[in-house]
């Protein structure tokens, strides 16, 4: 997963790695747990996607 | 007669089910979309930190909360289009699979498209979550891309609140 690395390398570099996004990236990196069904792999994708809306619909506003 | 005929109808039907179209391509499919909706989220979080953390001009000028907002822009709507692709994607079972992954790569196609902003920090961030999704429609394109080009301007019209709904 080179774009991975190069990834954590950015975020590393402007002093961004923190915690939460490392956790990310191992996870993807790590692929799928042991166990979880493809409706469990399912529902996780919806509520990362809902929880990255949530986000940048508060980023988008011009509020500092 | 008909019912010795029958059973060995019955399992060429479902190997070549199975062999077109297994449990575990459906798997793949799955997880491939999970990587990058996390890659997203990834994406999401650092434009935030990058504004947080002063990358992107002084905290709350107007330069730098310009720059946060159209990074957010950018993700937000490759994120809808990802939304788009996991609603077609769950409704997809073995038989229909053929023809659904074809609008789910379609979704992601479009997600990958408009990943730049003209920041360079965050472009590359944007660019390294590109290139995972255009993984993910390498992995799907490699499984039949024939009938792409006859279906993709219809799911390039198709409108996110009808799918939604």
């Amino acid at each position: 997963m080179l774009e991975l690395a190069l990834l954590l390398k950015i975020l590393e570099a402007a002093n961004m790695a923190t915690p939460s996004l490392v956790a990310i990236i191992q996870s993807i990196k790590n692929g799928r747990a042991a166990g979880k069904t493809d409706e469990e792999i399912e529902a996780e994708s919806m509520a990362i996607a809902l929880d990255t809306r949530a986000i940048t619909e508060k980023d988008m506003s011009n509020e500092p | 007669m008909r019912q010795r005929l029958l059973v060995p109808l019955a399992l060429i039907y479902v190997l070549t089910l199975q062999a077109a179209c297994g449990a575990s391509t459906l798997s793949k499919l799955h997880d491939t979309l999970n990587k990058t909706t996390k890659s997203l989220n990834a994406a999401a979080k650092t434009n935030h930190s990058f504004y947080e953390g002063g990358v992107y001009g002084a905290v709350g000028s107007a330069e730098a909360i310009a720059v946060r907002a159209k990074a957010a822009t950018v993700i937000h709507d490759a994120n809808e289009k990802l939304i788009l692709a996991l609603n077609l994607a769950q409704q997809l079972t073995a038989a229909t699979f053929e023809q659904g992954k074809i609008a789910v790569l379609g979704a992601l196609a479009d997600a990958a498209a408009g990943l730049h902003t003209g920041n360079v920090k965050i472009d590359l961030v944007l660019q390294a979550v590109a290139t995972l999704i255009n993984q993910a429609v390498v992995i799907i394109e490699a499984f039949k891309s024939a009938d792409l080009r006859i279906v993709l301007p219809e799911i390039r019209g198709w409108r996110l609140e009808a799918v939604n709904a």
